[in-house]
C-alpha cells in the first residue's frame, strides 16, 4: 500500500523531472546534465515507491530502521553537495574578482 | 629630499549627486585623484570625469574591493602617500592636509580620521560604531575610537602590511586588526563629517557581518 508521504515524494519527483526537462529544452544545460539529473530523479522515485527493497542493507550497516537509513544517506548526500557548491562558488568568486579588477585597470 | 606625492582613492557607488564635488574639493589637496566607480547604475561615471584616473567595475563588488582596485592603481604611480575617503561627500577633503601632516610630521605608518560620535551621525551608526569599537578593543586591543572611518592616510610601504581581503565594509575593521597585528605606528586625527543620505552606507546587517568577521579574524586571522 502506498503511504501519504510516498505520494508526496512521487509528486515531488515528477515535478523535478518536469523542471529538469523544461530547463534542458530552454538550453540551460547539455544533454549529459539532463541525463544525470533524470537518473537521479528515477532513483529517487524508485526509493520512494519501493523502500523495502533496501531492507537487506539494514543489517550490514547496523541501522535499525529503513527511515533512519534514508535520513543518514540524505544527510551525507546534502553535506557533499553543499561542499561541492561551496567550492564552485569560491572558484567563481575568485574568477569574477580577477575579471572585474583586470577590466577596471585596463579600461581606464 | 624627494617631494611628497599624494594620491586620493575614492570608491563610489551611485554617487551622482556628490562625486563631482568630492573630486573637485579633493583635487585641491592631493596630486592625483583616483575614482573607482563600483558598478554604479546612475550618472556617477559622467559626474566623475574630473578625476585624474577613473576606473570602473563592471559590477558592484563592495567598498573594500573598490578601494583595493584604486590603491593597486595608485601604486603604479610614483606616490608616497595614499589617502582614502568616501565618495558620498561625508568627509571634508579640507581635512586631508591634517591627515597627511600627522602622517609625515609624527612619522606614522597610518593615520585615521576620527569622526565625532556626536554631531549629526545617525543614532544607528553611532551605536554600531560604538559597539564595533568596543569589540575591536576587546578582540584586538585596539585604541581606535572610530573603527568604521573611511577617511585614512597611509604610506605606500604600509599597504603591504594592511592589505585587506574583505570586499565589503569589513575592510575598515580588518585594517585596524592588521595595524594591531603588525604593531604599526598610528594616530587618530579628528575630522568633520556630514551625512547626506540616511539609507546608504553601513546597515545593521553590515554591522553584524563586520562583527562576525572580527570574531573570525580573532580566531584564525
Amino acid at each position: 500500500m502506498i503511504l501519504g508521504i510516498q505520494i508526496v515524494g512521487f509528486v515531488f519527483s515528477l515535478f523535478m523531472s518536469y523542471l529538469t526537462f523544461l530547463y534542458y529544452r530552454r538550453g540551460d544545460y547539455r544533454f549529459r546534465d539532463f541525463g544525470v539529473w533524470m537518473v537521479i530523479w528515477t532513483i529517487f522515485t524508485y526509493v520512494v515507491l519501493a523502500p523495502n527493497s533496501f531492507g537487506e542493507l539494514l543489517k550490514p550497516l547496523k541501522v535499525s530502521r529503513l527511515m533512519d537509513l534514508f535520513t543518514i544517506i540524505s544527510f551525507i548526500a546534502v553535506l557533499g553537495i553543499v561542499f561541492y557548491l561551496y567550492l564552485i562558488t569560491r572558484r567563481n568568486e575568485d574568477k569574477i574578482n580577477r575579471i572585474v579588477r583586470e577590466i577596471a585597470l585596463n579600461r581606464e | 629630499m624627494k617631494p611628497l606625492k599624494t594620491c586620493a582613492v575614492i570608491p563610489a557607488f551611485n554617487e551622482e549627486k556628490n562625486i563631482a564635488n568630492v573630486v573637485n574639493e579633493t583635487k585641491k589637496h592631493v596630486d592625483t585623484v583616483i575614482v573607482v566607480d563600483d558598478g554604479s547604475t546612475d550618472k556617477t561615471p559622467k559626474e566623475a570625469t574630473k578625476a585624474d584616473i577613473f576606473l570602473k567595475h563592471i559590477v558592484n563588488m563592495g567598498k573594500g574591493f573598490a578601494l583595493q582596485t584604486g590603491v593597486e592603481r595608485a601604486l603604479m604611480e610614483d606616490v608616497n602617500v595614499i589617502v582614502c575617503l568616501d565618495g558620498d561627500n561625508q568627509h571634508n577633503p579640507g581635512d586631508i592636509p591634517k591627515l597627511v601632516g600627522a602622517l609625515i610630521e609624527q612619522d606614522m605608518d597610518i593615520v585615521f580620521g576620527s569622526r565625532s560620535l556626536n554631531g549629526d551621525m545617525p543614532w544607528v551608526l553611532r551605536f554600531g560604531n560604538w559597539w564595533l569599537c568596543k569589540s575591536a578593543q576587546m578582540l584586538f586591543g585596539s585604541s581606535i575610537s572610530d573603527s568604521q572611518t573611511g577617511f585614512k592616510a597611509f604610506r605606500k610601504e604600509t599597504y603591504d602590511k594592511i592589505r585587506w581581503k574583505s570586499k565589503s565594509y569589513s575592510m575598515d575593521s580588518e585594517i585596524i586588526m592588521r595595524v594591531g597585528k603588525n604593531n604599526l605606528r598610528h594616530v587618530q586625527v579628528p575630522i568633520k563629517t556630514h551625512y547626506h543620505c540616511g539609507h546608504k552606507g553601513t546597515t545593521i546587517i553590515d554591522g553584524l557581518r563586520i562583527f562576525r568577521d572580527m570574531l573570525f579574524w580573532r580566531m584564525w586571522g
